[in-house]
Protein backbone atom coordinates (compact mmCIF):
# COMPACT_ATOMS: atom_id res chain seq x y z
CA UNK A 1 0.00 0.00 0.00
CA UNK A 2 2.91 2.34 0.77
CA UNK A 3 4.02 2.15 -2.86
CA UNK A 4 0.69 3.61 -3.89
CA UNK A 5 1.43 6.82 -2.01
CA UNK A 6 3.32 8.33 -4.90
CA UNK A 7 6.09 10.84 -4.53
CA UNK A 8 4.53 12.72 -7.44
CA UNK A 9 1.31 13.15 -5.43
CA UNK A 10 3.25 14.48 -2.45
CA UNK A 11 5.07 16.99 -4.64
CA UNK A 12 1.88 17.99 -6.46
CA UNK A 13 0.02 18.53 -3.18
CA UNK A 14 2.88 20.66 -1.88
CA UNK A 15 2.94 23.04 -4.82
CA UNK A 16 -0.84 23.13 -5.31
CA UNK A 17 -1.19 24.58 -1.79
CA UNK A 18 0.31 27.84 -3.03
CA UNK A 19 -2.97 29.44 -4.08
CA UNK A 20 -3.98 32.98 -3.29
CA UNK A 21 -7.07 31.88 -1.39
CA UNK A 22 -4.98 29.61 0.80
CA UNK A 23 -2.25 32.20 1.28
CA UNK A 24 -4.79 34.77 2.41
CA UNK A 25 -6.54 32.33 4.73
CA UNK A 26 -3.45 30.75 6.33
CA UNK A 27 -0.86 33.49 6.14
CA UNK A 28 -2.24 37.01 5.90
CA UNK A 29 -5.00 36.40 8.40
CA UNK A 30 -2.45 35.12 10.95
CA UNK A 31 -1.09 38.14 12.81
CA UNK A 32 1.93 36.30 14.22
CA UNK A 33 3.15 35.17 10.81
CA UNK A 34 2.58 38.56 9.23
CA UNK A 35 4.41 40.27 12.11
CA UNK A 36 7.45 38.00 11.72
CA UNK A 37 7.54 38.51 7.96
CA UNK A 38 7.11 42.25 7.99
CA UNK A 39 9.67 42.91 10.77
CA UNK A 40 12.84 42.58 8.66
CA UNK A 41 11.26 44.67 5.91
CA UNK A 42 10.47 47.47 8.34
CA UNK A 43 13.98 47.20 9.71
CA UNK A 44 15.44 47.54 6.23
CA UNK A 45 13.23 50.48 5.33
CA UNK A 46 13.78 52.37 8.58
CA UNK A 47 17.39 51.64 9.51
CA UNK A 48 18.86 51.41 6.03
CA UNK A 49 16.32 53.73 4.42
CA UNK A 50 15.65 51.08 1.76
CA UNK A 51 19.14 51.68 0.38
CA UNK A 52 19.27 50.53 -3.22
CA UNK A 53 22.82 49.24 -3.09
CA UNK A 54 21.83 46.87 -0.28
CA UNK A 55 18.56 45.60 -1.64
CA UNK A 56 20.22 42.68 -3.46
CA UNK A 57 21.79 41.32 -0.28
CA UNK A 58 18.61 42.00 1.64
CA UNK A 59 16.36 40.16 -0.81
CA UNK A 60 18.74 37.20 -1.05
CA UNK A 61 18.18 36.61 2.68
CA UNK A 62 14.69 38.01 3.14
CA UNK A 63 12.85 36.22 0.33
CA UNK A 64 13.83 32.69 1.41
CA UNK A 65 12.78 33.62 4.95
CA UNK A 66 9.36 34.76 3.70
CA UNK A 67 9.06 31.63 1.59
CA UNK A 68 9.71 29.45 4.64
CA UNK A 69 7.11 31.29 6.73
CA UNK A 70 4.50 30.95 3.96
CA UNK A 71 5.38 27.32 3.25
CA UNK A 72 5.17 26.30 6.92
CA UNK A 73 1.81 28.06 7.27
CA UNK A 74 0.35 26.44 4.15
CA UNK A 75 1.39 22.88 5.00
CA UNK A 76 0.08 21.62 8.32
CA UNK A 77 1.07 18.12 9.33
CA UNK A 78 -2.21 16.54 8.41
CA UNK A 79 -3.62 14.38 5.63
CA UNK A 80 -6.66 14.99 3.49
CA UNK A 81 -9.75 13.52 5.17
CA UNK A 82 -10.23 11.05 2.34
CA UNK A 83 -6.88 9.45 3.20
CA UNK A 84 -8.28 8.44 6.58
CA UNK A 85 -11.16 6.68 4.82
CA UNK A 86 -9.09 4.91 2.15
CA UNK A 87 -7.75 1.40 2.74
CA UNK A 88 -4.36 2.57 3.99
CA UNK A 89 -2.77 1.34 7.18
CA UNK A 90 -1.77 3.70 9.97
CA UNK A 91 1.87 3.01 9.06
CA UNK A 92 1.14 3.92 5.46
CA UNK A 93 -0.42 7.22 6.51
CA UNK A 94 2.49 7.93 8.81
CA UNK A 95 4.89 7.32 5.92
CA UNK A 96 2.88 9.70 3.77
CA UNK A 97 2.91 12.39 6.46
CA UNK A 98 6.63 11.96 7.09
CA UNK A 99 7.46 12.14 3.38
CA UNK A 100 5.37 15.26 2.95
CA UNK A 101 7.09 16.89 5.94
CA UNK A 102 10.59 16.02 4.70
CA UNK A 103 9.72 17.17 1.20
CA UNK A 104 8.54 20.49 2.58
CA UNK A 105 11.81 20.98 4.49
CA UNK A 106 13.85 19.95 1.45
CA UNK A 107 12.11 22.47 -0.80
CA UNK A 108 12.46 25.23 1.79
CA UNK A 109 16.16 24.61 2.33
CA UNK A 110 16.69 24.41 -1.42
CA UNK A 111 15.22 27.88 -1.75
CA UNK A 112 17.51 29.06 1.07
CA UNK A 113 20.50 27.53 -0.70
CA UNK A 114 19.55 29.27 -3.94
CA UNK A 115 19.30 32.53 -2.02
CA UNK A 116 22.71 32.02 -0.54
CA UNK A 117 24.20 31.04 -3.87
CA UNK A 118 22.81 34.27 -5.32
CA UNK A 119 24.15 36.25 -2.35
CA UNK A 120 27.63 34.71 -2.35
CA UNK A 121 29.31 36.63 -5.18
CA UNK A 122 28.23 40.01 -3.77
CA UNK A 123 28.66 39.09 -0.12
CA UNK A 124 31.56 40.68 1.71
CA UNK A 125 30.88 39.15 5.12
CA UNK A 126 32.30 35.97 6.60
CA UNK A 127 31.35 32.37 6.01
CA UNK A 128 30.10 32.25 9.62
CA UNK A 129 27.31 34.66 8.75
CA UNK A 130 26.22 32.43 5.89
CA UNK A 131 26.28 29.36 8.13
CA UNK A 132 24.19 31.23 10.71
CA UNK A 133 21.66 32.23 8.06
CA UNK A 134 21.42 28.63 6.85
CA UNK A 135 20.99 27.22 10.36
CA UNK A 136 18.45 29.88 11.32
CA UNK A 137 16.34 29.04 8.29
CA UNK A 138 16.63 25.34 9.11
CA UNK A 139 15.25 26.00 12.58
CA UNK A 140 12.28 27.81 11.08
CA UNK A 141 11.79 25.08 8.47
CA UNK A 142 11.09 22.34 10.96
CA UNK A 143 8.30 24.25 12.66
CA UNK A 144 4.84 22.77 12.53
CA UNK A 145 1.78 25.01 12.48
CA UNK A 146 -0.51 24.83 15.47
CA UNK A 147 -2.97 22.09 14.77
CA UNK A 148 -6.55 22.71 15.88
CA UNK A 149 -6.77 21.26 19.32
CA UNK A 150 -9.98 19.75 20.52
CA UNK A 151 -11.23 20.60 23.96
CA UNK A 152 -10.18 17.09 24.98
CA UNK A 153 -6.54 17.57 24.10
CA UNK A 154 -6.25 20.94 25.77
CA UNK A 155 -8.04 19.53 28.78
CA UNK A 156 -6.16 16.25 29.06
CA UNK A 157 -2.69 17.39 28.08
CA UNK A 158 -2.90 21.06 28.91
CA UNK A 159 0.58 21.25 30.35
CA UNK A 160 2.23 19.48 27.43
CA UNK A 161 0.22 21.50 24.94
CA UNK A 162 1.30 24.73 26.63
CA UNK A 163 4.93 23.59 26.69
CA UNK A 164 4.85 22.86 22.97
CA UNK A 165 3.42 26.29 22.23
CA UNK A 166 6.09 27.91 24.41
CA UNK A 167 8.87 26.10 22.54
CA UNK A 168 7.40 27.12 19.22
CA UNK A 169 7.02 30.76 20.31
CA UNK A 170 10.61 30.80 21.62
CA UNK A 171 12.01 29.31 18.45
CA UNK A 172 10.08 31.72 16.25
CA UNK A 173 10.92 34.72 18.41
CA UNK A 174 14.61 33.92 18.53
CA UNK A 175 14.67 33.21 14.79
CA UNK A 176 13.15 36.62 14.10
CA UNK A 177 15.71 38.24 16.42
CA UNK A 178 18.51 36.41 14.64
CA UNK A 179 17.11 37.57 11.29
CA UNK A 180 17.19 41.10 12.64
CA UNK A 181 20.87 40.72 13.56
CA UNK A 182 21.62 38.97 10.29
CA UNK A 183 20.11 41.88 8.36
CA UNK A 184 22.55 44.12 10.15
CA UNK A 185 25.43 41.87 9.18
CA UNK A 186 24.25 41.58 5.59
CA UNK A 187 23.61 45.27 5.16
CA UNK A 188 26.63 46.71 6.99
CA UNK A 189 29.36 47.90 4.61
CA UNK A 190 32.17 46.46 6.75
CA UNK A 191 32.21 42.80 7.77
CA UNK A 192 32.01 42.38 11.54
CA UNK A 193 33.50 39.16 12.90
CA UNK A 194 32.19 39.87 16.42
CA UNK A 195 28.65 40.26 15.17
CA UNK A 196 28.95 37.08 13.11
CA UNK A 197 30.21 35.16 16.15
CA UNK A 198 27.37 36.46 18.31
CA UNK A 199 24.79 35.38 15.76
CA UNK A 200 26.44 32.01 15.26
CA UNK A 201 26.67 31.57 19.02
CA UNK A 202 22.95 32.26 19.43
CA UNK A 203 22.20 29.80 16.68
CA UNK A 204 24.44 27.02 18.01
CA UNK A 205 23.87 27.44 21.75
CA UNK A 206 20.22 28.53 21.81
CA UNK A 207 18.45 27.67 18.60
CA UNK A 208 19.97 24.24 17.94
CA UNK A 209 19.22 22.94 21.48
CA UNK A 210 15.67 24.29 21.15
CA UNK A 211 15.40 22.55 17.80
CA UNK A 212 16.59 19.27 19.32
CA UNK A 213 14.06 19.60 22.12
CA UNK A 214 11.33 20.50 19.60
CA UNK A 215 12.09 17.27 17.70
CA UNK A 216 9.98 15.40 20.27
CA UNK A 217 6.91 17.44 19.34
CA UNK A 218 7.56 16.95 15.67
CA UNK A 219 7.72 13.17 16.17
CA UNK A 220 4.48 13.23 18.16
CA UNK A 221 2.72 15.41 15.60
CA UNK A 222 3.81 13.15 12.75
CA UNK A 223 2.64 10.05 14.61
CA UNK A 224 -0.65 11.71 15.57
CA UNK A 225 -1.32 12.75 11.98
CA UNK A 226 -1.73 9.08 11.08
CA UNK A 227 -5.02 9.07 13.01
CA UNK A 228 -7.90 11.34 12.10
CA UNK A 229 -8.98 11.87 15.67
CA UNK A 230 -5.53 12.94 16.84
CA UNK A 231 -4.61 14.93 13.74
CA UNK A 232 -6.96 17.73 14.67
CA UNK B 1 -22.13 -6.54 5.31
CA UNK B 2 -23.13 -6.99 8.91
CA UNK B 3 -22.67 -4.03 11.26
CA UNK B 4 -22.42 -4.65 14.97
CA UNK B 5 -22.08 -2.07 17.73
CA UNK B 6 -21.64 -3.60 21.15
CA UNK B 7 -22.17 -1.18 24.05
CA UNK B 8 -20.15 1.55 22.38
CA UNK B 9 -19.45 4.84 24.10
CA UNK B 10 -17.45 7.84 22.97
CA UNK B 11 -16.75 11.16 24.61
CA UNK B 12 -16.00 14.21 22.47
CA UNK B 13 -15.51 17.35 24.48
CA UNK B 14 -18.74 17.91 26.38
CA UNK B 15 -20.76 15.54 24.20
CA UNK B 16 -21.03 11.88 25.01
CA UNK B 17 -22.36 9.07 22.88
CA UNK B 18 -23.22 6.30 25.30
CA UNK B 19 -24.23 2.65 25.30
CA UNK B 20 -24.94 2.25 21.61
CA UNK B 21 -25.77 -1.34 20.74
CA UNK B 22 -27.30 -2.62 17.56
CA UNK B 23 -26.80 -5.20 14.87
CA UNK B 24 -27.69 -4.45 11.26
CA UNK B 25 -27.91 -7.63 9.19
CA UNK B 26 -26.52 -7.70 5.64
CA UNK B 27 -28.88 -6.65 2.90
CA UNK B 28 -30.57 -3.94 4.98
CA UNK B 29 -31.05 -0.24 4.48
CA UNK B 30 -30.54 1.29 7.89
CA UNK B 31 -31.92 4.74 8.60
CA UNK B 32 -30.11 6.81 11.20
CA UNK B 33 -32.26 9.60 12.58
CA UNK B 34 -32.16 12.09 15.39
CA UNK B 35 -32.26 15.81 16.03
CA UNK B 36 -29.29 18.06 15.37
CA UNK B 37 -26.60 17.23 17.88
CA UNK B 38 -28.05 13.80 18.69
CA UNK B 39 -24.82 12.03 17.73
CA UNK B 40 -25.50 10.79 14.21
CA UNK B 41 -22.27 12.09 12.73
CA UNK B 42 -20.29 10.82 15.71
CA UNK B 43 -21.77 7.38 15.25
CA UNK B 44 -20.91 7.45 11.56
CA UNK B 45 -17.36 8.56 12.35
CA UNK B 46 -17.05 5.59 14.71
CA UNK B 47 -18.41 3.31 12.01
CA UNK B 48 -15.90 4.69 9.52
CA UNK B 49 -12.99 4.25 11.90
CA UNK B 50 -12.28 7.97 12.08
CA UNK B 51 -12.88 7.80 15.82
CA UNK B 52 -12.11 4.91 18.13
CA UNK B 53 -14.64 3.95 20.75
CA UNK B 54 -13.76 4.68 24.38
CA UNK B 55 -15.76 1.65 25.45
CA UNK B 56 -17.35 -1.25 23.65
CA UNK B 57 -16.62 -2.90 20.32
CA UNK B 58 -17.46 -2.30 16.70
CA UNK B 59 -17.51 -5.16 14.22
CA UNK B 60 -18.09 -5.06 10.51
CA UNK B 61 -18.51 -8.54 9.07
CA UNK B 62 -16.81 -9.74 12.29
CA UNK B 63 -13.74 -7.59 11.54
CA UNK B 64 -12.56 -4.87 13.89
CA UNK B 65 -10.62 -1.68 13.20
CA UNK B 66 -7.86 -2.52 15.64
CA UNK B 67 -6.71 -5.43 13.49
CA UNK B 68 -8.31 -5.10 10.08
CA UNK B 69 -8.50 -1.41 9.29
CA UNK B 70 -7.42 -1.71 5.68
CA UNK B 71 -9.78 -4.58 4.89
CA UNK B 72 -12.72 -2.75 6.44
CA UNK B 73 -12.01 0.49 4.62
CA UNK B 74 -11.74 -1.43 1.38
CA UNK B 75 -15.34 -2.54 1.87
CA UNK B 76 -16.87 0.84 2.67
CA UNK B 77 -18.04 3.54 0.27
CA UNK B 78 -18.66 6.92 1.86
CA UNK B 79 -20.61 10.05 1.07
CA UNK B 80 -20.29 12.72 3.75
CA UNK B 81 -21.62 16.24 4.01
CA UNK B 82 -18.08 17.66 3.95
CA UNK B 83 -16.09 17.47 0.76
CA UNK B 84 -13.88 14.44 0.58
CA UNK B 85 -12.17 15.27 -2.69
CA UNK B 86 -9.48 17.87 -3.19
CA UNK B 87 -11.06 21.00 -4.71
CA UNK B 88 -7.92 21.80 -6.70
CA UNK B 89 -8.01 18.72 -8.90
CA UNK B 90 -10.54 17.48 -11.42
CA UNK B 91 -13.05 14.74 -10.62
CA UNK B 92 -11.05 12.25 -12.68
CA UNK B 93 -7.73 13.05 -11.01
CA UNK B 94 -9.30 12.86 -7.56
CA UNK B 95 -10.96 9.54 -8.33
CA UNK B 96 -7.73 8.04 -9.68
CA UNK B 97 -5.68 9.34 -6.75
CA UNK B 98 -7.87 7.78 -4.09
CA UNK B 99 -9.22 4.91 -6.17
CA UNK B 100 -5.81 3.31 -6.47
CA UNK B 101 -6.00 2.32 -2.80
CA UNK B 102 -9.17 0.30 -3.32
CA UNK B 103 -8.83 -3.25 -4.62
CA UNK B 104 -12.11 -3.10 -6.53
CA UNK B 105 -12.03 0.46 -7.84
CA UNK B 106 -12.83 0.63 -11.55
CA UNK B 107 -12.13 3.63 -13.72
CA UNK B 108 -14.69 2.45 -16.24
CA UNK B 109 -17.39 2.12 -13.62
CA UNK B 110 -16.55 5.59 -12.32
CA UNK B 111 -16.87 6.96 -15.83
CA UNK B 112 -20.23 5.24 -16.28
CA UNK B 113 -21.56 6.63 -13.00
CA UNK B 114 -20.39 10.12 -13.82
CA UNK B 115 -22.08 9.96 -17.18
CA UNK B 116 -25.27 8.65 -15.61
CA UNK B 117 -25.22 11.50 -13.08
CA UNK B 118 -24.49 14.10 -15.74
CA UNK B 119 -21.02 15.07 -14.52
CA UNK B 120 -18.00 15.96 -16.63
CA UNK B 121 -14.97 14.09 -15.22
CA UNK B 122 -12.58 16.85 -16.26
CA UNK B 123 -14.28 19.58 -14.30
CA UNK B 124 -12.45 20.83 -11.25
CA UNK B 125 -14.05 19.47 -8.11
CA UNK B 126 -13.95 22.85 -6.41
CA UNK B 127 -16.08 24.37 -9.17
CA UNK B 128 -19.00 21.96 -8.70
CA UNK B 129 -22.19 22.86 -6.84
CA UNK B 130 -22.92 21.20 -3.50
CA UNK B 131 -25.28 18.70 -5.09
CA UNK B 132 -22.81 17.88 -7.86
CA UNK B 133 -20.04 17.27 -5.34
CA UNK B 134 -22.22 14.81 -3.48
CA UNK B 135 -23.14 13.08 -6.74
CA UNK B 136 -19.45 12.85 -7.55
CA UNK B 137 -18.66 11.30 -4.16
CA UNK B 138 -21.58 8.91 -4.60
CA UNK B 139 -20.25 7.88 -8.00
CA UNK B 140 -16.83 7.24 -6.50
CA UNK B 141 -18.30 5.24 -3.63
CA UNK B 142 -20.20 3.03 -6.08
CA UNK B 143 -17.19 2.57 -8.34
CA UNK B 144 -15.24 0.97 -5.47
CA UNK B 145 -17.83 -1.84 -5.23
CA UNK B 146 -18.24 -1.58 -1.48
CA UNK B 147 -20.04 -3.97 0.80
CA UNK B 148 -21.36 -1.04 2.84
CA UNK B 149 -22.45 2.42 1.78
CA UNK B 150 -22.30 5.07 4.47
CA UNK B 151 -24.30 8.15 3.51
CA UNK B 152 -24.51 11.22 5.70
CA UNK B 153 -27.46 13.38 4.66
CA UNK B 154 -26.87 13.36 0.93
CA UNK B 155 -30.44 13.47 -0.36
CA UNK B 156 -31.27 16.96 0.89
CA UNK B 157 -28.97 18.47 -1.72
CA UNK B 158 -30.20 16.45 -4.68
CA UNK B 159 -32.75 17.72 -7.16
CA UNK B 160 -36.06 15.75 -7.17
CA UNK B 161 -35.15 13.83 -10.35
CA UNK B 162 -31.85 12.67 -9.01
CA UNK B 163 -33.34 11.83 -5.63
CA UNK B 164 -35.55 9.24 -7.26
CA UNK B 165 -32.56 7.89 -9.16
CA UNK B 166 -30.54 7.86 -5.95
CA UNK B 167 -33.08 5.80 -4.03
CA UNK B 168 -33.47 3.41 -6.96
CA UNK B 169 -29.69 2.87 -6.98
CA UNK B 170 -29.73 2.24 -3.21
CA UNK B 171 -32.42 -0.38 -3.58
CA UNK B 172 -30.55 -2.06 -6.42
CA UNK B 173 -27.38 -1.96 -4.33
CA UNK B 174 -28.83 -4.11 -1.57
CA UNK B 175 -30.79 -6.36 -3.88
CA UNK B 176 -28.30 -9.24 -3.66
CA UNK B 177 -28.79 -9.46 0.10
CA UNK B 178 -25.10 -9.20 1.02
CA UNK B 179 -24.55 -5.46 0.94
CA UNK B 180 -25.88 -2.85 3.34
CA UNK B 181 -26.55 0.87 3.42
CA UNK B 182 -26.58 3.16 6.40
CA UNK B 183 -28.25 6.48 5.69
CA UNK B 184 -28.31 9.39 8.09
CA UNK B 185 -31.02 11.80 7.08
CA UNK B 186 -33.61 14.32 8.24
CA UNK B 187 -35.85 13.40 5.32
CA UNK B 188 -37.75 10.77 7.24
CA UNK B 189 -40.43 10.32 4.57
CA UNK B 190 -37.75 8.70 2.42
CA UNK B 191 -36.87 6.30 5.21
CA UNK B 192 -40.52 5.43 5.70
CA UNK B 193 -40.60 3.89 2.29
CA UNK B 194 -37.04 2.56 2.06
CA UNK B 195 -35.56 1.64 5.40
CA UNK B 196 -35.57 -1.86 6.84
CA UNK B 197 -33.76 -0.93 10.01
CA UNK B 198 -33.98 2.17 12.15
CA UNK B 199 -31.62 3.73 14.65
CA UNK B 200 -32.98 6.73 16.52
CA UNK B 201 -30.57 8.74 18.63
CA UNK B 202 -31.36 11.44 21.15
CA UNK B 203 -28.77 13.45 23.10
CA UNK B 204 -26.08 10.83 22.57
CA UNK B 205 -28.28 7.96 23.67
CA UNK B 206 -30.01 5.24 21.73
CA UNK B 207 -33.77 5.57 21.81
CA UNK B 208 -34.52 2.80 19.38
CA UNK B 209 -32.49 0.41 17.26
CA UNK B 210 -34.14 -2.41 15.43
CA UNK B 211 -36.06 -3.73 12.53
CA UNK B 212 -38.53 -1.17 11.23
CA UNK B 213 -41.32 -3.71 11.42
CA UNK B 214 -40.58 -4.12 15.10
CA UNK B 215 -40.68 -0.34 15.50
CA UNK B 216 -44.02 -0.21 13.71
CA UNK B 217 -45.40 -3.07 15.72
CA UNK B 218 -44.35 -1.47 19.02
CA UNK B 219 -46.01 1.94 18.59
CA UNK B 220 -49.22 3.45 17.24
CA UNK B 221 -50.69 6.88 16.66
CA UNK B 222 -54.10 7.25 18.28
CA UNK B 223 -56.32 10.05 17.00
CA UNK B 224 -59.74 11.06 18.23
CA UNK B 225 -61.51 12.86 21.05
CA UNK B 226 -59.22 13.90 23.85
CA UNK B 227 -61.25 12.31 26.61
CA UNK B 228 -61.23 8.97 24.78
CA UNK B 229 -57.44 9.01 24.51
CA UNK B 230 -57.29 9.86 28.21
CA UNK B 231 -59.16 6.63 28.89
CA UNK B 232 -56.20 4.59 27.67
CA UNK B 233 -53.87 3.20 30.39
CA UNK B 234 -51.39 5.89 31.40
CA UNK B 235 -48.36 3.67 30.84
CA UNK B 236 -49.32 3.32 27.17
CA UNK B 237 -49.39 7.03 26.40
CA UNK B 238 -46.06 8.67 25.57
CA UNK B 239 -47.34 12.09 24.58
CA UNK B 240 -50.64 13.69 23.63
CA UNK B 241 -51.18 16.76 21.53
CA UNK B 242 -54.44 18.57 21.17
CA UNK B 243 -55.35 19.52 17.65
CA UNK B 244 -58.11 21.80 16.46
CA UNK B 245 -60.46 18.88 16.05
CA UNK B 246 -59.58 16.27 18.63
CA UNK B 247 -56.22 15.05 19.86
CA UNK B 248 -53.36 12.85 18.72
CA UNK B 249 -51.14 10.64 20.83
CA UNK B 250 -48.18 8.34 20.45
CA UNK B 251 -48.93 5.14 22.34
CA UNK B 252 -47.14 1.90 23.08
CA UNK B 253 -48.98 -0.88 21.35
CA UNK B 254 -48.93 -3.08 24.43
CA UNK B 255 -52.68 -3.49 24.88
CA UNK B 256 -54.49 -3.28 21.55
CA UNK B 257 -57.75 -4.31 23.19
CA UNK B 258 -57.93 -0.91 24.90
CA UNK B 259 -58.45 1.18 21.79
CA UNK B 260 -62.10 0.60 21.15
CA UNK B 261 -63.87 1.83 18.02
CA UNK B 262 -63.81 5.53 18.77
CA UNK B 263 -60.10 6.07 18.17
CA UNK B 264 -58.41 6.11 14.81
CA UNK B 265 -55.27 3.94 15.15
CA UNK B 266 -52.51 4.23 12.57
CA UNK B 267 -48.85 3.34 12.25
CA UNK B 268 -46.66 6.29 13.17
CA UNK B 269 -44.38 7.69 10.53
CA UNK B 270 -40.77 8.06 11.60
CA UNK B 271 -41.23 11.83 11.77
CA UNK B 272 -44.29 11.52 13.99
CA UNK B 273 -42.51 9.04 16.19
CA UNK B 274 -39.48 11.31 16.57
CA UNK B 275 -41.62 14.36 17.29
CA UNK B 276 -43.91 12.74 19.84
CA UNK B 277 -41.22 10.60 21.45
CA UNK B 278 -39.00 13.61 22.02
CA UNK B 279 -41.86 15.25 23.89
CA UNK B 280 -42.63 12.33 26.20
CA UNK B 281 -42.78 13.30 29.82
CA UNK B 282 -43.67 16.91 29.01
CA UNK B 283 -47.08 18.45 29.64
CA UNK B 284 -49.63 17.70 26.92
CA UNK B 285 -49.47 20.30 24.20
CA UNK B 286 -52.41 22.48 23.27
CA UNK B 287 -53.12 24.41 20.14
CA UNK B 288 -53.95 28.12 20.20
CA UNK B 289 -56.69 29.61 18.10
CA UNK B 290 -55.28 31.90 15.46
CA UNK B 291 -58.21 34.29 15.71
CA UNK B 292 -58.63 34.63 19.46
CA UNK B 293 -55.38 33.27 20.89
CA UNK B 294 -57.38 31.06 23.19
CA UNK B 295 -56.39 27.53 24.02
CA UNK B 296 -58.52 24.68 22.82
Amino acid sequence: MEKKILAADIAKDYFMAFRWGNVYKEVFSNFGVVFCMVNPLIQYMIIYKGAQELWFNFLAVYLPFVFIMVSVSLHPVKLHKMMYLCPVSAEGRMTCVRKAYCFRIAVQMSVVSIGMAVLLPAFEGSVLALVAIFLNDLVLSILITAVERTDDKAEDNGREFAQEEVYKALMTGIAVLVIFLQMMMICEPEPDMTGDLIILGMTVFVQIPLMIRYRKYVREALAAAAYYEKAG
Amino acid sequence: MKIQFDNVSKKLGKFRLHNISFEVPPGYICGLVGRNGAGKTTLLHLLLGLYRADEGHIFLDDLCYEKDEESIHDMIGTVLVEELFDPVYSIRVNADRFGRFYTKYSRERMGECLEKFGLNPHRRFGRLSKGEKLKCQFAFALSCEPGLLVLDEPAGNFDPDFREQFFKIIQEFIADGTRSVILATHLTEDLDRLADYLIYLEEGGQVFAGDIEHFRSAYRMASGERYKIDLLPKEMILHIEDKKYGAKALVRHSRPDCYGDALDITYPSIEEFMYFYSKRGTAPAHCLSRETGERY
